[in-house]
Formats: structure tokens, sequence, C-alpha cells
């Protein structure tokens, strides 16, 4: 594979930069859904791309025909020159070359795929025995294998081998009309040891499904939030993290304006981070999709703009350096500006003291989904108490926590010292690239003034 | 390219028949084009030439499925579909024989025939038109279009193969205002060609027009008119519940309740793939079987449930030609166009009555509630607060609450005018009563 990479990329004349990405990935998974085995089995895929550069401007060709690359090379150059010119250029980096591996504790390829079934009907059994009101289950495993070969002008010819692999379980209990679902999911570069023994994770899910059922419906208003550390990253991810993305801001003045490096978004202790270095994390690679290595990047420190997230093109036209956060989903697409492992920096409040803390409010765990555009965010937590006097009452369903991102960073007045990263099979989405492996998290944290939608009073 | 797939579907199925006791290969190729734009200018020109190939097997009574776009991995392709057959599910089905398939029309030579230059062109055309009214917006979005050919065959004999075009044509402004984001984005997609760029820039324009004041509903109770892609979001719980899979799982809270009126008497929804040209049009399902339309609401009575064919077989039901997939996963059961049949009142009339009330457009957070219960709370990303039959501003910082079901059992009037939006044809629907909670005092 890098000997066609370093042909095409040698051979093509005419342009000022070309790269070249083939993807080969194989995998299985397993997925029951209810008390049947929906799919299991195990799938390949091979494909490539080349990105050409010419007179700022970009081509851009996606294939699975690998032996044609030159061709589609070709094809590239020619699309990128009826742009007829462009702003795009590329900051400097070192060509990357040589081989990487993460490799996994316990390799899931070393198991076979009746072990892996065997262990996911273990847990889907587990799950439906457990309650009369667990409607469904599913459990969903997975696991690929995936070589990234990559090549440019430049000099650049490297690989990485990347597996990832993850298991996730549901529950879904009804009463009537009455309809609850639970969740865990794990999934990371470890090792398939991360997917045996869950059966105490099995039963929380299905006692909270369960108990979810009798939970009162949260009245809508405004209420002081303490999220935990999922949800506290999932804020971290969704209502910061996109916001640094600097293809959102790098040809928009008012934006920059906004984003400038320096200003306050939060108080002291608010810290938030990017870091693809960490090991075997589920947003972790050695380096992006322009061979650029990975690193740690501080966005917020002491509540302080200070850095975002670069792709080359990127750190090019704002003048800043490159950080390694070009990612690509897989050969069909361009790479875009993207995190890995976000996550809020831990403090020194322990849950038990900031809940002391908390005459009145909602403890929000875990989430079901969300979506922000930027300024307004929007999303549910999986699972809700109401808090009076400092203590844990009555199970809330229904929450959902909106707002406006850059009132709400500054209303977060507590950060705890229980820092946790979630990965899982979900991941990111962003302009039609889903899902990307990532990692998001934080300690619990402690938001005033957040409004929460639901039923009127 | 055309030939070659077809030789590659029939004779990885000889192989495959020859191991097994019943085999189905999907082949799906497509070449799109693609230019888009962003913050006002041409960023990139794309093709994406793709193939993939899945191999579905019956062995034993089980079902085994495996996929791959290797060509070296045919031969293990088909090792890899056995190996998944050993653990698979028992088939509730026999693979289907050839029938003869409806005519609906998914190909338009104009699509393939559209040079790059020219879409490059219409873009330009309509990011001008929203510059000239507002300098500052930073437009986005593209076209692109594309040829896709699957063929589907399966050791009962079956054959068909599809050719088929897709056009998709987005346009998006965003504006700052202090620190107030708007985000406006129209977009048409269909099997068929659409210069008319210049309306979807007039769309954009006029959103824009109306967002220009800001206002702050409190918390209070409020008719809600849903434009038809804000429509969606309630949508998204009928279309859950009636899923063959969701009924199978016993997960619909529909389940016991086909021939009960669920809905108001107004609302008859179709499920409605013969539509020429709509981009959730087929003439033979994923598996083969004939497309047919059928109602899925009807004057507010639940008709049917929709089924591919295994989960038909699960359910001892016939299967009602609803099979979807990528070549990368067996087939689920789901609609091919959705149409919401329209009212008799005129959207201007709708909302020319309401003393105080909301136009929503764009919601954000949608499907992360009790999709299934019905249950709904998204931010109103961008929507419209009416006062006295007019427009006064756009709402910012609110939430709308309520469940799907309760707001389908109190409408105030379904509008004669209906949208296309990619696979859905939908008219303007004015909700009695529902939640809004604002920052506003």
């Amino acid at each position: 594979m890098l000997d066609i990479i370093r042909r095409t990329v040698t051979w093509l004349a005419g342009v000022d930069y070309v790269e070249a990405r083939v993807h080969r990935a194989s995998g299985t998974h397993v997925n029951y859904v209810g008390k049947e085995l929906e799919d299991v089995g195990e799938t390949t895929s091979l494909g490539g791309c080349v990105r050409v550069l010419v007179n700022g401007a970009w081509g851009f060709c996606s294939f699975n025909d690998v032996e044609e690359m030159p061709r589609y090379a070709a094809m590239a150059r020619d699309q990128a020159r009826l742009i007829g010119g462009g702003t795009a250029r590329l900051a400097p980096v070192p060509p990357r070359t040589g081989c990487d591996r993460i490799p996994p504790a316990e390799d899931p390829a070393a198991i076979t795929l009746a072990e892996k079934e065997a262990i996911c009907r273990r847990y889907n059994d587990l799950m439906r025995s457990l309650s009369h009101r667990i409607q469904t289950t599913s459990v969903r495993y997975s696991d690929a294998a995936g070589t990234l070969y990559f090549g440019n002008s430049e000099g650049a010819l490297a690989q990485q081998e990347i597996t990832f692999c993850g298991v996730s379980l549901l529950a879904i209990a009804r009463d009537g009309a009455n309809v609850q679902t639970a969740r865990y999911s794990v999934g990371d570069l470890r090792g398939f040891q991360i997917v045996r023994g869950l059966e105490e994770q099995c039963e929380k899910v299905v006692r909270d499904a369960v108990e979810m059922l009798s939970a009162q419906p949260v009245t809508a208003g405004r209420y002081t939030v303490i999220c935990d550390p999922l949800l506290a990253g999932v804020f971290a991810h969704e209502a910061f993290g996109h916001l640094s993305e600097a293809d959102f801001i790098y040809e928009h003045e008012r934006l920059k304006e906004i984003m400038t490096l320096g200003r306050r978004f939060g108080n002291d202790d608010l810290s938030i981070v990017d870091d693809a270095t960490l090991p075997n994390e589920a947003g972790s690679y050695p380096f992006d999709s322009e061979g650029v290595p990975a690193q740690r990047t501080y966005l917020l420190r002491e509540g302080r703009l200070v850095g975002r997230l670069h792709s080359r093109e990127t750190a090019a036209l704002m003048g800043e350096s490159p950080t390694g956060n070009a990612r690509a989903i897989s050969y069909v697409h361009e790479p875009l500006v993207r995190m890995s492992n976000t996550f809020i920096e831990p403090r020194d409040v322990s849950f038990e003291q900031m809940l002391a803390e908390t005459e009145d409010g909602i403890y929000a765990v875990g989430f079901l989904g969300g979506q922000t555009d930027m300024e307004m965010f929007s999303f549910s937590s999986e699972q809700a108490w109401r808090i009076r006097k400092g203590k844990l009452c009555e199970r809330l369903r229904d929450v959902i926590l909106t707002g406006n991102v850059f009132h709400t960073l500054k209303n977060i007045d507590r950060i705890g010292n229980d820092l946790r990263l979630y990965g899982g099979l979900g991941g990111c989405g962003k302009g039609g690239q889903s899902p990307l492996r990532v990692s998001d998290g934080g300690p619990h944290i402690r938001i005033r003034d957040v409004v929460v939608g639901g039923q009127q009073p | 390219m055309t030939v070659s797939a077809r030789d590659l579907a029939t004779r990885l199925l000889d192989k495959a028949a020859r191991r097994a006791d019943a085999a189905e290969v999907i082949v799906q190729q497509s070449e799109q084009r693609s230019v888009r734009f962003q913050d006002n200018a041409l960023k990139s020109v794309t093709t994406r030439a793709l193939r993939g190939v899945g191999l579905r097997v019956i062995r034993q009574g089980r079902i085994g499925f495996s996929s791959t776009n290797d060509p070296a991995a045919f031969d293990t392709l088909i090792e890899q579909a056995l190996h998944s057959a050993s653990l698979g599910q028992e088939a509730k089905f026999e693979f289907p024989r050839n029938s003869d398939a409806p005519e609906v029309r998914l190909h338009d030579p104009a699509v393939t025939g559209l040079a790059m230059e020219r879409a490059i062109a219409i873009m330009r055309q309509g990011i001008d038109g929203v510059l000239a009214a507002y300098p500052d917006a930073h437009c986005s979005g593209g076209i692109s279009r594309s040829l896709g050919v699957t063929i589907l065959c399966n050791s009962s004999g079956l054959f068909h193969e599809e050719e088929s075009t897709s056009y998709d044509m987005g346009l998006s402004a965003f504006l700052v205002r202090g620190e107030s984001f708007l985000w406006i984005d129209e977009e048409v997609g269909s099997c068929r060609l659409d210069e008319d760029i210049a309306r979807l820039a007039r769309m954009v324009v006029q959103k824009a027009r109306l967002s220009e004041r800001e206002v702050h509903p409190t918390a209070e109770k409020m008719p809600v008119v849903f434009t038809p892609r804000a429509l969606d979001v309630l949508l998204a719980t009928l279309e859950a519940n009636v899923n063959g899979k969701t009924v199978q799982k016993g997960a619909s809270v529909l389940a016991e309740r086909l021939g009960e009126r669920v809905l108001d008497e107004r609302v008859t929804i179709l499920d409605d793939p013969l539509v020429d040209f709509a981009s959730g049009s087929y003439a033979v399902d994923a598996e083969g079987l004939p497309a047919r339309t059928k109602p899925l609401f009807e004057k507010g009575v639940l008709r049917t449930f929709i089924y591919d064919l295994q989960t038909a077989g699960m359910c001892g039901v016939q299967p009602t030609a609803n099979a979807q997939r990528g070549y990368s996963s067996q087939p689920h059961p789901g609609p091919g166009n959705i149409r919401l049949l329209p009212g008799q009142v005129p959207y201007r009339e709708i909302i020319s009555g309401i003393s105080r009330g909301l136009i929503v457009d764009q919601l954000l957070g949608a499907g992360q509630s009790n999709v299934l219960q019905g249950a709904f709370a998204v931010n109103v990303e961008l929507g419209f607060l009416v006062e006295k039959g007019e427009i006064v501003g756009r709402v910012k910082d609110t939430m709308l609450a309520g469940n799907a079901f309760d707001a389908f059992n109190n409408i105030r009037a379904i509008s004669a005018e209906t949208e296309w939006h990619g696979d859905t044809e939908l008219p303007y629907v004015c909700f009695e009563s529902l939640s809004v909670a604002g920052r506003g005092t």
C-alpha cells in the first residue's frame, strides 16, 4: 500500500501539494436485540483517497479501487484546477515516517466470534432475567482493527494500526405508555478485557431503567444542576469543544473576535483540554489524517481561552501552530478539524461536598442525546434526581438541559475532584462524518441557573 | 462499470449458492461529484467512486451475513457469511422470486449531465443573492449529484438492477449579531435536477429579515405552528411506533391498537414509495418485493405496520415491501416517502388566526427524549413569535416541550399547502397548545 501511495504522490505533477491515504479495516460485531441475535459476523473494507492542492484550492477523490489511485489523483488535480484559485495553504510540519501501533492488551482478533457471541448472550440473558418490567434489551459488541497508510508530496510516508473494541448494554423498561431507557457503553483502544466482567453493569442498567418508571416528570424552570462526569464531558465537548474547532471560525472576523485568545469564558478554576496522546483512550491516535502528531491542547486554562484545535490549513491561515486535529472518519471523506479526548480538568471539591452545598437543584446523570448550534445547546440526561437541602431526593425524568453556551460556562461554580473519561460505541458527528471515535469527560460540576425543559408548573 | 457490477454479483451468487442452502447478493456502486462552498468561497470539488458487496446466506435454517469492498476479499466473504450463519438467527422467510415491479422514475439524465462548472455557477448565484441583502452573511453549502447502481439477486432466481440519480443542493447562511448566532439553512434533494437556487436564497433572506428583532417568550402555553421541515420531530414518534421491528420487540406503544383511532381524524399519513423522482422512492424494496403505497394512519386510524421479510416472518404477518439497507448491513424495515395529506386551511389564514403563538422551523435536540412514548423537548433554533396574526420577531433561548400523541390529538389546523423535503411531503400543522419555556419575564 505504501508503495502505490509513494508512486502516486511523487508522480503527480503540476500541483502544490498532494496527499494520499488508504484505510484497510476488518472487524466483527454481535448484536442482540430483545431475545434475538439480530446480527453476528465479520466484515472487511478497503479504500483510498487523494487530496490535491492547486493554487490554494482543493480537489478530492475517494475510491475503493485502490489500484487506480494514480488515475483518481489526476482527477483530483483537474477538479482543484477547476476552482481556479483559493486561499488554502498549509502550516509546515516535519514529514511523518515510520510505523506506529497502539497495541491492545487483549487483542479482539484473537478471540473467536463464538466467544464474543457467548459473552453478549450472557449479558443479554442476565438483563432479561432480572425484572419482568424489562420490555426489551440490547447488547451490541463491535471491534475494528484498522490500518491507515499515509503519504504526501513533502516526503511523509507512514502507517498506523489501531484496534478499537467495545460493548453497549441497553435496557428498556415499560409500564403501560411509560417507557424508560437506561444504558452503559464502554469502548476504547485498551483491548477485549474491557468487555469482560460487566455483570454488575448489566444489573445496574436494569435497576436504573425500572426505577425510572416511577420517576416524576421534571417541572420546567431554571435550576442549579450538578452534572455527573459523563454529562460534564458532554458539555465540554458539545458546548465548548465545537466552538474551539478552528475551521468554524478562521474565515469569520466576528467569530474571531468572540474567540480571541485570552478572553475570559469561565471562572478561574475552569480548564478544558483536548488530548489525543492519552494512552488507549477512545479518541487517541499517533498522528492525524494529515500526518501531524497528536498532542495535548489547552482550550480553556483558568477560565481564559488559550488555544484551539487546528488542521494544517486553519493553523496557517490563523498564524497559529497545527495541533494534529485534522481527522477523517474513513477514506471516503476529507479531514475536518475534530476533537479527540476532551475533558474538564479536575479540581478539589468532592461530589459529597458539592451536593451538601446545594440547597435546591437537580442531579443529572448520564446522557441520552443532544445537539448544539455553537451558541445554543440542548441535551438530555439519562437519569436525574431532585436535590433538596443538600440531599438526593426523588427521581426525575425527561430532564433536558438547554441554554446559551457563553452564559452557561460562566455559571459553572463548582468543579469536582473525580475526573473520568468516557469513550463507548457512539461518537461525534460533524459535516456528514459520523461516528468519529472520541472520548469526553470531566469531574462532577455544578452549574447555576440552567433552563430545564419539561412540563409547565 | 455496470457490466462488471452485474458480473460480480452473479459470480458471487453462484459460488455462494453452492455452499449455502440459499443466498442473496447486493452490490451497490455509485459515483458522486460535488462542489462545496464555505464562507462564501468555493472550497473543494470532490468525486467519490464507491462500491460494496453484501452477501446474505441461509444455511441449516440460519441467517449469515458479511460485506466487503475489497475485491481481494471476495472469497473470504463467503467464508465469513457461512461462519456468521453458524451462529446466526433462525430464518423466518425464503428469498423471493422475480415479480412485476411497479413503474417509478428514479433516473434523470440531466443530473449526471450537470457539469461541475455549471454547479459552481449555480451556487455562486445563490450566495450572491444572499450577500446582496446581507453583505456580512457567511454562506456555505454545495451541490452534489450522483449516479447509483444497485444489483440485487438471489438463489430463488430474483435479479433486479436499478439505476438511479440523486441531486442535493443546499444553501446556508450564518449571521452573528452581538453574541447571538443565526443559522438558516435551506436544501432540496431528489432524483431530479433542480437549478432554482434563487428560491433557496429568497427563503434564506426572508427568514433573516424575520429574525432581525429578537423576542423572548416567558413560560406559557400557546398554539404552535410546525413548518413542514420542523414536523419531522413529531413524525419520528409515529414512524418509530409503526416500524415492524419496534412492534416485534414489544416496544411499540401502538402494538395493540391496529384499527383504532389514535390521532385526530384529520390526519392521514401515507407511506408512498411510488412518487416519481422523490428521494425515498423505489420500485422494489431492498429484498426484491414490489413496492406499494399504503396508509399508515387513515383519518386518524392506525392501519398498518411496516415490515421486511424476517421481521414479518417473526411476527407471522405478510411483509409490506419495506426492507431498506446499505450493502454493509442486513435489511431493516423503513418507510419510503412519508406524506401527510393536506388540510383545508390556507397557511396565511392559520397565521392570521393566531392571537399569540409560535412558528417553529429549525429545532435543536430532537430525538433525545423518549421518542417511542412521544415525549419531545427541543430548543427552538429558528422560530418566530406571532402576535395578533403577525410575526413580531425571532424567539431566542426558548424550549418547546410536549408529547407527539397529545399534539396530534389536539390539532387546530392543517394547511392546504404541502412541501417536499427529501423523502417527506408535509403541510404546516398548527397544534393547539404546547409548553413554551423562554427567558422572558
